[in-house]
């Protein structure tokens, strides 16, 4: 059964973030998916259509826009399933964040990546520079956004950012696949819990960080998953893990 | 394997020489650096036999990382779960090109619980902590020397060893006072 949810982001106008942002909360309930992919695919030719669709937002809009982009961010960000982010082309501001948020990252080798947004007087603003500061140098993260240079893929790959480079499209469905096959013999809920604990532990002291982890790990203790998991490791067959998240959230 | 009888006496012994000894290097036996805990031990545990144990390992690794020595994890072969966790606690880490690396524990239903989701993402790339926390594939030296995870790598385990003799001169002379402050100061 296919496990994987794909979605594709566009635009940036305030309808089809929030259609995202639905979509993304749907497959958070379905247990039958386990892996999401956002998909964005942009030339450099989109950005004038997205400067003019910002140059349309008045005030209202704008705190909109920027609350519906930083839900959608957050939502990605904090959610207890994977969600792999798939960038082709020119990847710029808004849709550069979203993919930000997602916790790995595929890119076709060609593209390139930034925040042209500081020449036309705005800054980036969905939520990703504080986690882009964590992961890489923050001179680097104020170097793109300060200058609003772009950034190829490989540059990108090389300081951690991006798992894996592609010729194309086509050929990283493979690799989509794979992912998506391996996530499927694991514990949903070990993966949600490793998830929680390396995002929250970034923000964290090392004192805290540590503690957040040692409360999470003994939270594995207490459910089925890693007594099946165990026994079938020392059974040597592949567990049937059965533990969900949804079971918890779907029910909030 | 990290047993709390390991665990034990390792701490122990290491509070011991603290003050007195300047470097010290850790290594495996076995074809191993280490394998993490003892599954047939995790099974029984409850969640509160949990909280013990990695309240322990999490004892022993702060104490490493915040000693008045220098600490050198030598990796040559396994180095799985808590190990991975271990070497993360170290100053530097050394590893053989044929050292293969993975935290399986998405494939067991658990998460580590001697401090790796929190230290790994603050001394190594975070796209790749992710990949090896989420897949729990195996993952080679290389990869782990391009995530910044591991300082040096080499051919073989003598030429890990001769460079380690070279590698430690440097810390000889250095006052106990002295490593505590730096390290300190790059906490």
């Amino acid at each position: 059964m296919e496990t994987i949810s794909y979605f594709e982001l566009n635009s940036l106008d305030i309808a089809n973030l929030e259609k995202l942002y639905n979509e993304i909360k749907i497959f958070l309930k379905d247990k039958a998916k386990d892996l999401a992919v956002i998909k964005v695919c942009k030339v450099e030719n989109h950005i004038s259509e997205h400067i003019k669709l910002m140059n349309e937002l008045n005030e209202k809009e704008a705190k909109k826009y920027i609350l519906i982009g930083q839900s959608l961010f957050l939502t990605i960000y904090n959610a207890k399933k994977i969600v792999l982010g798939v960038a082709d082309g020119y990847i710029f501001d808004g849709f550069f964040e979203i993919l930000l948020a997602c916790d790995l990252f595929f890119s076709t080798k060609k593209s390139e990546f930034g925040f042209p947004c500081i020449n036309y007087g705005l800054i980036p603003a969905f939520g990703s520079l504080k986690l882009l500061c964590r992961g890489i140098f923050e001179q680097f993260v104020k170097y793109i956004v300060l200058t609003g240079a772009m950034i190829n893929a490989e540059d990108l790959y090389n300081k951690g950012i991006i798992n894996k480079l592609f010729e194309n499209m086509r050929s990283c469905q493979k690799d989509i696949d794979a992912l998506a096959k391996n996530f499927s013999n694991k514990s949903k809920f070990a993966l949600g819990l490793a998830k929680e604990s390396i995002n929250h532990t970034l923000f964290a002291s090392l004192e805290d960080a540590l503690l957040i982890e040692q409360n999470a790990f003994c939270l594995s203790f207490s459910n089925d998953d890693r007594i099946e998991g165990i026994r079938a490791f020392l059974e040597k067959r592949r567990p049937n893990f059965k533990n969900r998240w949804e079971d918890i959230y779907n029910t909030l | 394997m990290l047993t709390e009888e390991f665990i034990d006496e390792l701490y122990q012994l290491l509070t011991s020489i603290n003050d007195t000894i300047n470097v010290v290097c850790f290594y495996g036996t076995k074809g191993s650096f280490a394998v993490g805990a003892d599954l047939k031990t995790l099974q029984e545990f409850t969640a509160t036999d949990a909280k013990y144990f990695s309240i322990k390992g999490n004892n022993l690794f702060k104490y490493i990382e915040k000693a008045d020595f220098i600490s050198i994890a030598e990796i040559d072969g396994y180095c799985m779960g808590g190990g991975i966790d271990f070497a993360a606690s170290c100053d530097f880490r050394f590893a053989t090109a044929d050292s293969y690396f993975s935290h399986p524990g998405s494939n067991l239903g658990f998460i580590t619980g001697f401090g790796g989701t929190a230290r790994l993402p603050r001394i190594s790339n975070l796209s790749f902590i992710r990949e090896l926390f989420y897949t729990g594939n195996i993952f080679t030296s290389s990869d782990l020397k391009k995530s910044n995870f591991l300082y040096e790598i080499f051919d073989n385990y003598d030429l890990m060893n001769e460079r380690m003799r070279d590698f430690t001169k440097y810390f000889i002379n250095l006052n106990n006072n002295t490593i505590r402050e730096i390290k300190l100061q790059l906490a």
